[in-house]
């Protein structure tokens, strides 16, 4: 077994319908081993969501479209796979946890039977009954839900308590990686604190490779190995949690991401918002698409696509580094 | 659950006296009165006063309503036909299986025929499989049920020779009225069908059902479509009640002796007792049946489940 | 796509077994016991002969019971059924009837005259037959074979109105007590007798071997309410029926089908159009007059009735009915003469006359709008106002119309008329003549002279003095005649078909 669980190579995913085509992803590429966290960063509609739908094929069936690149999962091309082949890897292999709790249990089927359905979509090991019954009261502990509780049904269970229940019902047949999608984004702070808690418990005690899909950057620094930064589609930025968080070099964005958390210590009078939008996705620029917002933006920023600047394991897509790390305020045209 | 059931029970009587006060408030409205209804355009006065007096038409009102009830409630009796002079209750004791079979058999063709049609339609939106039953629906749903029943008993009493198109000797002779109302209902079911699902498609548990590797089928059959399927239930129970006493057309084209023919020839000639027992009986059924709905619903939905049934150890 | 599979296979299997299975009485029946399958457009609302005036009843009561004398509705004259004779005092008020010896009822009793005292009594107290014992005073038995009728006042009409009483078992009404008439009962004495009778589904009458006549040709017959026309003609072409009052719609459809017999006859029923005089512009006499010149009976009968009825020129069939005179005031299209009255009028330029009120459904309607044409010739305007046919009979008899289209059936005898005009109908006519326009005592007078003399000669000239002047009143306007029509399986026999009621003991099969 190699240490490389998934590589995405150039993957860009569209929306096509009637009247537009939406790039939604273009040429993203990233590793992930056994056992790392990835933490996928980025505002709404930056396109992480739909990389995770994109991994799973489950894309929209007549609007999602993947028009290049590979998914290499374990060695296994999913983006060729077959229907069969991708619903043994869904749940068996790939889990994913959505955002909101509330609406992601069926609300007819009580929970146990919910977690046992997804131990009967993979049943390689081929349990009876019984033993799937044991299998979803040693799941329900692992989340610290009574499993007496198994015949309840969602509506109740807290909010906090139904996303544990999704994610035992990702984890219970031990899937390589588990993709979640803010798991926390709906849940209050509290309960929040706690579901990352247990995230990150179970995650070290099963060795599942995970990517955490946020906005959050304080989760992304108690979970996160790695992370990369999206922005319109594209990975502006990608290195170690250590690469993020203290080096000095940055992509603008990021640094406006840093800029706009409030800081409980120093008081502040206002926000620093990055100003701006993010552009339409039907309708990208030619040039950076971050470029319209950028305030050490230039002429050349605006109308040609820049390189990729590496340093070790940070990478950053960004015009203004220079191979020599030195960030360059002017360039005249070459 | 028994709780509720028994209030439901008990909210009958309000019913049925509400009812049939309005009921005989509005028959007492209409212009004319039994004597001439009955004896018709020929009679001499006396005559239609004599008749008059013989039903006990000329009491006061609520002398009239409190004997009728009276008799109504404590004695089961609802009173003789003025124009028959037959025990009502015996009346619509016959009439009412045949009002049941016809309405029940019509909302079960409907269900068979719309809802797997509706699924489909909805799994398959915008596409043919889509495009044509919801057509159909459309025009069907738009059919007076009488249009439908003539055409059936043009191809199959008079061309194919095969049914008699009249009364109720054969079995085979409630299979045109069936069709006859249950083809527009089943437009109906179909159209709601499809949009209960449609809604439930893009529900997020359908979604992780995906995500847990559920096929296609699976994640629609067992997921979408019991949830799709409740209000399909209440639509379903709503149409049966009305059926039971609104299929006059179907009953009177195909010579059907139901409930809703008795009523409305008895409000035709005023004929109190008729109207009066046959819209307490007809209350008091479409009551039921909403209970049993009602009930059905806490069977199959378990949030409602917890509203009337109270169990231990809620979270 | 399976499921379609399945669902076309399940058809064809169906459609199979059906096939199979026969349909009633044909094919391997023999002629003779062949059941005679008929249908009524309401269900029985009774069988109790005295609980009823509905003609869908009647149709088969006259199978069943008898009255002393039937008339026969072609040609008038009274067949004897219960009585053999009658006998009629000099002062005209002393009926004498012999009573047929034996006759026997249905469930085997002997008829005496207890039995004839006792149904005319039972008569006279029945609201809704009543009216047809109008002017008796005293009904008694004498012996076993004569019955004594006493009137108040002579009355030509009586036999007549007779003809709608019958006569029935007197033992078996008292045992049967409130119950009479809700269930089977074997209390008639006519050719056919009750063997099943579930009001709203099916009856069937079997021939009554002991019929004083003899038994009957025909041995079974089965009735079923089919209310929708067009459903009873489905029926009668598929098979199901064999013996129809057919709609006029698909006439000549009919006419041309070889396993058909048909046949259309005059009936003795007048459709015409009421006046209110008692509304402006209508209560100017030239007004009316204006109009009963204006309608064109020829257009009427086409539209209305498809060619198929017959001009009427008196409101009372002068063929059909005893005492109905051939001649007099008549009024027929003449749009000068038209635009003559109504220039005399207060409106020489036309105005809007009111509204036309008809029964929905049938042929009045279309009657109300060439009527709507007609006025509009001579610049009269109108609306039509249609609703259900109670309401607009209740509008009629309290006088909230302007113009009506409707009909009457007269009951053999012209005195039957009396009912929409003699002041003492409250409640029943359309005109009201009592008051200050009318002579309406001497029409009263009219009335009760044509009945008191028996000479039909004599009461055909009181009736025409009468009818000239209802006439001169121009409020109730004839306009047809309709036709019955009639259409029954070729292997069946039928002589001939009376305007309302069919006699079933003159047919037989093939």
């Amino acid at each position: 077994m190699s240490e490389n669980l998934l590589t995405v190579k150039n993957l860009s995913v569209e929306y096509r319908t009637d009247l537009e085509t939406v790039k939604a992803v273009n040429n993203i590429s990233f590793t992930l081993n056994r056992g790392e966290t990835l933490g996928l960063v980025g505002e709404t509609g930056a396109g992480k969501t739909t990389t995770a739908l994109a991994l799973m094929r489950l894309l929209p069936e007549y609007t999602g479209r993947i028009p290049n690149g590979e998914i290499i999962f374990d060695e296994k091309n999913l983006v060729t796979a077959s229907d069969a082949e991708m619903r043994m890897i869904r749940g068996g292999r790939i889990a994913m946890i959505f955002q909101d709790p509330m609406t992601s249990l069926n609300p007819v089927m009580s929970v146990g039977d919910q977690i046992s359905e997804a131990l009967e979509f993979h049943n390689e090991l081929k349990r009876n009954k019984e033993e799937i019954g044991k299998r979803v009261d040693e799941v329900l502990n692992m989340v610290g839900i009574p499993p007496g509780r198994k015949y309840d049904y969602p509506h109740q269970f807290s909010g906090g308590m139904k996303q544990r229940v999704v994610i035992a019902m990702a984890l219970a047949c031990e899937p390589d990686l588990l993709i979640a999608d803010e798991p926390t984004t709906a849940l209050d702070v509290t309960i929040q604190a706690q579901v990352i808690n247990m995230i990150r418990e179970l995650r070290d005690r099963l060795g599942t490779a995970m990517i955490m899909i946020t906005h959050d950057l304080g989760i992304v620094a108690q979970t996160c190995d790695n992370v990369a930064v999206m922005y319109a589609g594209e990975l502006i930025e990608v290195g170690t949690a250590a690469d993020i968080y203290k080096s000095g070099d940055h992509h603008p964005y990021t640094a406006g991401l840093f800029g706009s958390i409030p800081n409980l210590k120093t008081r502040s009078r206002r926000l620093t918002p990055i100003p701006g939008l993010m552009p339409d996705m039907s309708n990208l620029p030619p040039g950076c698409s971050f470029s319209p917002r950028c305030p050490n933006r230039n002429e050349l920023c605006e109308t040609t696509r820049s390189s990729i600047y590496r340093n070790g394991t940070h990478a950053v897509n960004c015009r203004l580094f220079d191979g020599r790390g030195r960030w360059i305020k002017e360039e005249k045209a070459q | 659950m028994h709780r509720f059931i028994i209030r439901r029970l008990l909210m009958l009587i309000p019913i049925v006296l509400g009812v049939s006060l309005l009921i005989f408030m509005i028959i007492d409205m209409i212009p004319g009165d039994p004597g001439s209804m009955l004896l018709g355009a020929g009679a001499r006065q006396e005559d239609i006063d004599m008749l008059n007096e013989e039903l006990g038409y000329n009491q006061p009102f609520f002398r009239r309503y409190a004997n009728y009830m009276g008799n109504a409630i404590f004695r089961f009796d609802l009173g003789r036909s003025y124009a028959t002079k037959r025990p009502v209750l015996d009346e619509i004791g016959n009439r009412l299986p045949v009002s049941l079979i016809v309405a029940s058999s019509a909302i079960f063709f409907s269900l068979i025929v719309g809802v797997p049609i509706g699924v489909l339609s909805a799994v398959k939106q915008n596409t043919l499989a889509d495009r044509i039953p919801t057509g159909l629906a459309l025009l069907l749903s738009s059919q007076p049920g009488f249009l439908i029943g003539i055409v059936l008993m043009l191809i199959f009493s008079l061309r194919l020779n095969l049914i008699t198109p009249h009364g109720i000797a054969n079995w085979t002779n409630y299979i045109m009225p069936m069709v006859s109302l249950g083809l527009p209902n089943a437009g109906r079911q179909l159209r709601f069908t499809r949009s209960s699902m449609l809604e439930t498609i893009r529900q997020d548990y359908v979604r992780t059902a995906r995500a847990k590797g559920a096929t296609e089928r699976t994640a629609i059959w067992r997921h979408a479509m019991k949830n799709a399927l409740l209000p399909v239930i209440t639509i379903a129970g709503n149409n049966f009640g009305v059926l039971i006493g609104g299929a006059i057309a179907t009953e009177t084209l195909f010579g059907l002796p139901g409930l809703g023919s008795f009523i409305v020839t008895g409000i035709r000639s005023k004929d109190v007792p008729v109207v009066t027992g046959g819209i307490i009986v007809f209350a008091i059924i479409f009551a039921l049946v909403m209970l049993a709905v009602d009930v059905s619903y806490a069977f199959v939905d378990p949030r409602i489940r917890a509203k009337y049934i109270r169990r231990k150890g809620l979270a | 796509m399976k499921k379609i599979n399945v669902t076309v296979a399940l058809l064809l299997v169906f459609s199979m077994f059906f096939a199979a299975c026969g349909q009633d009485g044909t094919g391997d029946v023999s002629s003779e016991d062949r059941t005679l399958r008929l249908s009524t457009r309401a269900p029985m609302t009774t069988s109790d002969p005295h609980g009823t005036i509905n003609i869908e009843d009647l149709m088969v009561m006259r199978q069943v019971y008898e009255p002393l004398f039937r008339q026969n509705e072609l040609t008038g004259e009274f067949v004897p059924l219960v009585a053999t004779d009658h006998a009629i005092s000099g002062d005209g008020t002393v009926y004498t009837f012999t009573i047929r010896q034996g006759v026997k009822f249905h469930n085997g009793d002997e008829l005496t005259a207890e039995d004839v005292e006792f149904s005319l009594q039972r008569a006279m107290n029945s609201p809704r037959v009543r009216s047809y014992m109008a002017g008796v005073a005293d009904v008694r038995a004498e012996g076993d074979g004569t019955v004594i009728v006493t009137l108040d006042q002579p009355n030509a009409a009586l036999l007549s109105n007779l003809a709608f009483v019958f006569i029935v078992n007197k033992r078996e009404v008292t045992e049967q007590g409130e119950e009479f008439g809700t269930k089977l009962n074997l209390a008639g004495t006519g050719p056919f007798r009750f063997t099943y009778l579930v009001h709203d589904i099916e009856w069937r009458l079997e021939a009554f071997p002991d019929y004083h006549q003899g038994e009957a040709d025909i041995k079974n017959i089965h009735y079923v309410p089919i209310a929708d026309l067009a459903a009873a003609l489905i029926a009668f072409e598929s098979g199901s029926l064999d013996w129809l009052i057919a709609p006029i719609a698909n006439w000549d459809g009919l006419v041309a089908n070889p396993a058909f017999n048909t046949e259309l006859s005059i009936g003795n029923h007048i459709s015409y159009a009421v006046l209110n005089h008692l509304n402006p512009p209508l209560d100017d006499i030239n007004v009316r007059l204006a109009i009963a010149h204006a309608i064109d009976k020829q257009a009427m009968n086409l539209i209305a009735f498809d060619g198929l009825a017959e001009n009427a020129n008196f409101m009372v069939h002068p063929d059909k009915n005893v005492g109905a005179p051939s001649e007099g005031v008549t009024y027929n299209l003449d749009l000068d003469k038209a635009r003559e009255y109504l220039a005399k009028s207060a409106y020489p330029n036309g105005t809007h006359v009111g509204t036309i009120n008809v029964s929905a459904g049938g042929y009045f309607e279309r009657m109300a709008q060439v009527l709507q044409d007609n006025l509009m010739a001579i610049g009269l305007t109108s609306d039509i106002n249609r609703m259900d046919s109670a309401s607009n009979l209740e509008r009629g008899r309290n006088q909230q119309f302007d113009i009506m289209t409707t009909g009457f059936s007269p009951n053999g005898d012209f005195d039957s008329w009396k009912m929409y005009c003699h002041t003492d109908f409250r409640g029943t006519f359309y005109n009201q003549y009592e008051g200050d326009v009318f002579d309406w005592e001497h029409m009263n007078y009219l009335w009760a002279k044509g009945v008191s003399v028996a000479d039909v000669a004599e009461r055909e000239a009181i009736y025409r003095e009468l009818n000239d002047w209802i006439m001169g009143t121009a409020t109730q306007l004839p306009i047809f005649h309709r036709a019955g029509a009639y259409v029954w399986t070729a292997a069946l026999n039928v002589p001939v078909n009376y305007p309302n009621y069919p006699i079933v003991y003159e047919w037989s099969w093939k």
